[in-house]
């Protein structure tokens, strides 16, 4: 099997097996929406089916459903960041309601957001035990 | 049937084109800046299509139908999120007690403190409601706000406002507090500025993603569990 390149290394995912990887992420994006239904809209319906799909890679099974997976996760976190773009543009519209007190909120939101990364970096880097340094 | 999905059709091609293309232009002007953390592709896209909106008079709801069509996406978007856990899994489960105590304090402190400058300035309570879920990310926060009988639209804002100053700031501030560990910068990015920091923690490296995508749903559970508590409590 060759891929566009033309080189004939290790054969390329199938598309079945895009097509089959993709299925899974979307059944536990709608085992989500499950999950959080039952569970009174708790946690969103993507959030709960990303924590499934954790909690389903540490059983048995789980190296065939890695492989399956991978290339469309893949896929979907390298456009995340685009993904978001459309819910950011709604601060268009909606910057009007903090318009009377944007500096207020502007100082809040600020301060609030460094305290809240610096405390939980310090406090992390205080309780981690045996911490060996990150080399990537 | 197929008139009105002809109809949603007719309506999506703008909103799809424009976000497209800012994401390219905003790429463009990243890379002219030298990856300077003010140009980040979010923000500068957001400020690309209001300035086309706007130069052509057009209404944000022109937009809207092309942006919802790639919003459906982040489903599947932030399942996929359990790839990069999964490679620190072995990590996250050892550091478990840590990790969680760093992230319900850093969730705790940073609605403290923002509540704390909020009150100097006297903001209403109407503000300090959407204020005290920013954390989270925003479906949870605009869930949150909604039990807590805030303004959801509030919510989002000021829950998307902090999600680009986290991705705009971090590695920033991280350098001039020293904090090297990626692992850190990670956990305190996904505790402070949900999915919008993740996603920039994910484009800057692996480890960075995957710690914050580990701290993404815990921030949010701790939000939603603390803020409809306290948040009646302490309203002036």
């Amino acid at each position: 099997m060759s891929d566009i390149s033309g080189q004939s290394t290790r054969p390329l995912l199938s598309l079945a097996e895009i097509a089959a990887g993709s299925a899974i992420i979307c059944a536990f994006w709608g085992a989500g929406e499950i999950v959080s239904q039952m569970t009174g809209r708790f946690l969103p319906g993507p959030i709960a089916g990303m924590l499934l799909l954790v909690i389903a890679l540490q059983l048995p099974f789980s190296a065939a459903l890695l492989r399956l997976i991978e290339k469309p996760a893949q896929f979907l976190l390298t456009i995340l960041p685009l993904l978001l773009v459309p819910i950011a543009a709604e601060l268009l519209v909606s910057y009007q309601l903090l318009a009377d007190h944007w500096l207020a909120v502007a100082l809040a939101l600020v301060i609030g957001w460094l305290v809240s990364f610096a405390v939980t970096a310090a406090v992390a880097h205080l309780l981690w035990r045996g911490r060996d340094s990150s080399h990537d | 049937m197929i008139e009105v999905a002809g109809e949603f059709l007719d309506r999506v091609w703008f909103g799809l084109i424009l976000t497209l293309a800012a994401w390219v232009v905003a790429k463009g002007i990243e890379r002219l800046l030298g990856r300077s953390p003010v140009a980040n592709p979010i923000l500068l896209s957001v400020l690309l299509i209001g300035a086309v909106l706007m130069s052509f008079s057009l209404s944000f709801e022109s937009y809207r139908p092309g942006g919802e069509l790639l919003t459906v996406l982040l489903g599947p978007a932030v399942v996929a999120l359990a790839l990069p856990i999964q490679r620190n899994f072995p990590v996250i489960r050892a550091q478990l007690f840590p990790l969680l105590t760093a992230i319900l304090l850093g969730t705790v402190g940073g609605i403290a403190v923002t509540w704390v400058v909020a009150l100097l300035f006297d903001v209403p309570a109407e503000i300090l409601t959407a204020l005290a879920t920013k954390h989270a990310t925003t479906p949870i926060a605009v869930q949150v706000a909604e039990g807590i009988g805030g303004s959801t639209a509030l919510a989002a804002a000021t829950t998307i406002v902090t999600g680009i100053i986290g991705a705009v700031s971090y590695l920033m501030i991280a350098r001039l507090l020293r904090i090297k560990d990626r692992r850190l910068q990670g956990l305190a990015l996904g505790t402070s500025a949900h999915v919008i920091g993740t996603a920039q923690g994910i484009t800057d490296s692996p480890v960075t993603g995957a710690f914050s995508a580990a701290a993404l749903p815990i921030a949010g559970v701790f939000t939603a569990l603390l803020v409809p508590v306290f948040v009646p409590l302490l309203l002036p």
